[in-house]
């Protein structure tokens, strides 16, 4: 494959994914998970595309459009480490070292993709004013349309110019240096955990915390199980609260509990 | 939720025909946002046209009621259509009784469930839904297999698909007093919080499986062969040191920490340390 398909490729697949899922219900084609499938798929290497994201996926479990703010661009990131692992030979750890500074570059570059669209916002309001129901949807598949192509403009021009001399820097790293990649992209995951226990963590449920990592270090189980004992476990105790909401509830008001047909069949 | 599954049953065709086509517009709710001041309202009048065009065929009421939502908007995608089909509910009170009702009603209610529908949806669909999906896309992608993402974006995308049409038709039947009734029951409170452990379980296999680096030093032994220190940490506990790393970054974030400057120094600590041969 030539540099000019490989990048062309590459930046479509970054199309896909990005522009796709925002157009789609922010249905997670933007995940790196999905991003490297897609990208190992049309680079002609699926499984070092899966792998890559699967990889990135973990460390980029926080970075999410919480609230219209990001923290870094998973999507760019995943397709140049994706790329250059196919094309360049980079191994999985250097890249996603090298996933890494992308992702912040291109979330920087983002605001200003975010102030680029300010010049739909005088359109906007006159489509308003007028009442016109299908100029509103033309506009905002048009202000989509302009904001993730002038991205994809971007990821393909970093591609097609910095694929070489990728290729040359990582063809000459060190031992050391290859080793320090390894371990640090084996600690960054640590950082995307961090995120979801800011989201999730309570005094009361930190525990399970413990009960799933022991599943995982000592029984070794699959993810889907560990999922289906959680599910287990949270309806259970979700049922204990229930009740004990019902009474409490009941001793408030005064009245008295009333037993469904459920209690009576497992008394 | 019998009486709202009742309730949807008594719901006409062109209600049902207006309540799925805000659904499918609604998967482009954020997809052109016309500029920072406006922050995704044009893709929740887009998503409400349907009941828009439906309640006010005269173009002026029309532009009114398009201008009346140029307001920022954001509620997390799967549950943000319950407040669309709120909205549809009370724009349709406002044409039947125009110029009794007070359309600024509608816009400030709309407003004021921003906050705590997004922290439901953001809870339960990016913390949890999210968490298993990747905890079982991650373990599934093992070997570059393709089940990893498939299964990744179904886990994912079948409840938040359910939540969002669902929530469409009872936003437009229950009504405004729906939303603070189920916080005042506690019933939501309970729902997130069994979701919650899912969360957690899903986070400590993740921490298990993902976050991986050893020690490489090891202590030299007279006659017999240096012992290395990952052994004694892992007759302690396995995974101890990704472990506590993890609870590390949780405090520096719990702190302020921003999460660039975190990601940065994690990465570069590890370079470090592998750079000199510690790791």
């Amino acid at each position: 494959m030539s540099n000019l398909t490989v990048a062309l490729l590459a930046s479509l697949a970054y199309f896909i994914c990005y522009a796709g899922n925002w157009l789609i219900g922010q249905c997670m084609i933007e995940r790196p998970i999905v991003v490297g499938w897609i990208t190992g798929l049309l680079l002609g290497d699926m499984s070092t595309g899966i792998i890559i994201g699967a990889a990135l996926e973990a460390i980029y479990m926080g970075a999410v459009n919480i609230g219209g703010a990001t923290s870094a661009e998973p999507v760019s990131a995943t397709v140049m480490s994706v790329t250059f692992a196919i094309t360049a030979g980079l191994t999985m750890e250097e890249a996603i070292t090298l996933a890494v500074p992308v992702g912040l570059a291109f979330n920087s570059l983002g605001i200003v993709f975010m102030m680029l669209n300010n010049i739909f916002a005088p359109r906007y309001k006159k489509v308003c004013e007028t009442g016109n129901s299908k100029g509103l949807t033309q506009i905002i598949l048009i202000s989509w349309f302009t904001l993730y192509f002038v991205r994809t403009i971007i990821i393909f021009l970093c591609i097609y110019l910095g694929s070489e001399a990728v290729t040359a820097a990582m063809n000459s790293l060190p031992q050391p240096v290859t080793n320090g990649l390894t371990v640090a992209s084996g600690m960054l995951g640590a950082v995307g955990m961090a995120v979801l226990m800011k989201m999730l963590i309570t005094r009361d449920n930190v525990g399970w915390l413990f009960i799933g990592f022991l599943l995982s270090k000592y029984l070794n189980l699959p993810a889907m199980v560990i999922a289906i004992f959680a599910v287990v476990i949270a309806i259970t105790i979700g049922m204990n609260e229930k009740k004990v909401h019902d009474l409490e509830a009941a001793m408030e008001g005064g009245g008295t509990v009333t037993k469904s047909e459920e209690e009576d069949f497992f008394a | 939720m019998s009486n709202s599954m009742l309730s949807f049953k008594k719901l006409s065709t062109e209600d049902r025909k207006m309540l799925n086509s805000i659904f499918w517009r609604s998967l482009m709710v954020f997809a052109g946002p016309c500029g920072a001041a406006y922050r995704q309202a044009p893709g929740f009048t887009n998503s409400i046209m349907p009941a828009l065009v439906r309640y006010y065929p005269e173009k002026e009421k029309l532009a009114e009621a398009m201008v009346r939502h140029m307001t920022p908007y954001n509620i997390t995608q799967n549950v943000g259509t319950f407040a669309m089909g709120l909205v549809a509910s009370m724009e349709k009170e406002n044409a039947e009784n125009y110029g009794e009702y007070d359309p600024s009603a509608i816009v400030s209610i709309k407003t004021a469930l921003m906050g705590p529908m997004s922290g439901i949806g953001d809870s339960i669909y990016w913390g949890i839904v999210r968490s298993i999906a990747a905890a079982v896309g991650i373990g599934a992608a093992a070997g570059g297999s393709i089940l990893g993402p498939i299964l990744f974006l179904l886990i994912y995308n079948i409840p938040g698909m359910l939540g969002r049409y669902y929530l469409t038709y009872l936003g437009y039947t229950m009504g405004e007093s729906f939303i603070s009734q189920a916080f005042k029951s506690g019933l939501i409170q309970i729902l997130i919080k069994c979701a919650g452990i899912i969360g957690m379980m899903m986070v400590g296999y993740m921490v298990a499986t993902t976050v991986t680096f050893n020690i490489a030093l090891s202590i030299p032994m007279q006659d017999a062969e240096p012992v290395l220190i990952q052994t004694y940490l892992d007759q302690l506990l396995v995974g101890v040191l990704p472990l506590s790393l993890s609870f590390v970054c949780y405090y520096a974030l719990k702190k302020n920490v921003n999460l660039n400057a975190l990601i940065f120094i994690v990465m570069g600590i590890g370079f470090v340390l592998g750079f000199v041969g510690i790791c």
